[in-house]
């Protein structure tokens, strides 16, 4: 067998490793007691962290990582629009992935006319959005 | 009195008073009406029956909130706690989760309500690290989320 061949039935060998450890932890994932209760009450604690987050942290955006834990909660966020209907103005990527999150859900918009420092990224998002 | 039946085949015997603050046992007696027959909840253990009786008796008497409160709109709310609830709450995850699954399918949203906020409490101000330790969670993410992820961060922090 070629040395060519031999690295490439090694590289397969370790991708399905890789996804088989993948499954592995996605099953023990099932195994947390938290992941035992109903997607619309994870969804709900999501929303209770994330309004928490925006009424008393300076990182507004900071809620986000609640949908970077594992696989299982991103798809339940993914699936709540309501988490994503409160439109921020920080970013307008953020603002875009928003409003896509958000489906049909109705939209909550605060604007604060930002400090100078923000300005350009805040107003270019606000008129993304009003476009 | 009301008889109730857990899936571990404890029968219990509630005052009414204390178990209508569950609208599902509530709605089943005004259906029903007076019977000598136990209520059977497949979906309790006993010892979480006893943690959630407490919950009632400690309200007994206490107005039940409005049925009509979304609970889509519990996610608005502030993560204030009163003081004999968060003692109350004081327990082991697993129990935690318990209580809430059966606050859940008993329909008590004041004991429902209070479960997702010491939840989130937990949550709140963790990173998804810290998030995955708290609940003993692995990060499953295959390397394109991971992307995803790292650029979901990046516009978080660029403002």
């Amino acid at each position: 067998m070629s040395v060519q061949k031999h690295r490439r039935l090694i590289q397969s060998r370790v991708q399905e490793l890789e996804s088989e450890t993948l499954a592995l932890k996605t099953l023990h994932n099932t195994l947390s007691p938290i992941n035992s209760l109903p997607p619309e009450i994870l969804s709900t604690i999501l929303r209770l962290v994330q309004t928490a987050i925006q009424k008393e942290e300076n990182e507004i955006l900071s809620w986000i990582r609640l949908t970077h834990v594992c696989q299982h909660w991103r798809a339940v966020s993914l699936s709540c629009a309501s988490l994503w209907s409160h439109i921020s103005f920080e970013n307008p990527l953020f603002t875009n992935m928003m409003l896509s999150r958000s489906n049909n859900a109705p939209l909550k918009v605060h604007f604060d006319v930002p400090s100078p420092r923000k300005k350009p990224l805040a107003y270019h998002a606000l008129q993304e959005v009003l476009q | 009195m009301v008889l109730l039946l857990t899936s571990d085949n404890e029968m219990f015997s509630v005052a009414e008073d204390v178990i209508k603050r569950s609208a599902y046992i509530k709605n089943m007696l005004e259906d029903v009406g007076e019977s000598d027959l136990p209520i059977p909840l497949p979906n309790v253990e006993s010892n979480v029956l006893v943690k959630i009786l407490e919950y009632c008796e400690h309200y007994r008497g206490e107005p039940l909130p409005a049925s009509d409160v979304d609970p889509a709109e519990i996610g608005d709310r502030s993560l204030d706690i009163a003081d004999w609830d968060q003692k109350y709450m004081a327990v082991d995850q697993e129990m935690l989760f318990e209580i809430i699954l059966a606050a859940n399918y008993l329909d008590i949203k004041s004991l429902l309500d209070v479960g997702c906020k010491t939840v989130a409490k937990m949550m709140k101000g963790k990173s998804s690290e810290e998030i995955r330790t708290l609940f003993n969670i692995a990060n499953d993410f295959t390397p394109e989320e991971e992307a995803q992820i790292r650029k979901e961060n990046a516009w978080a922090e660029c403002r």
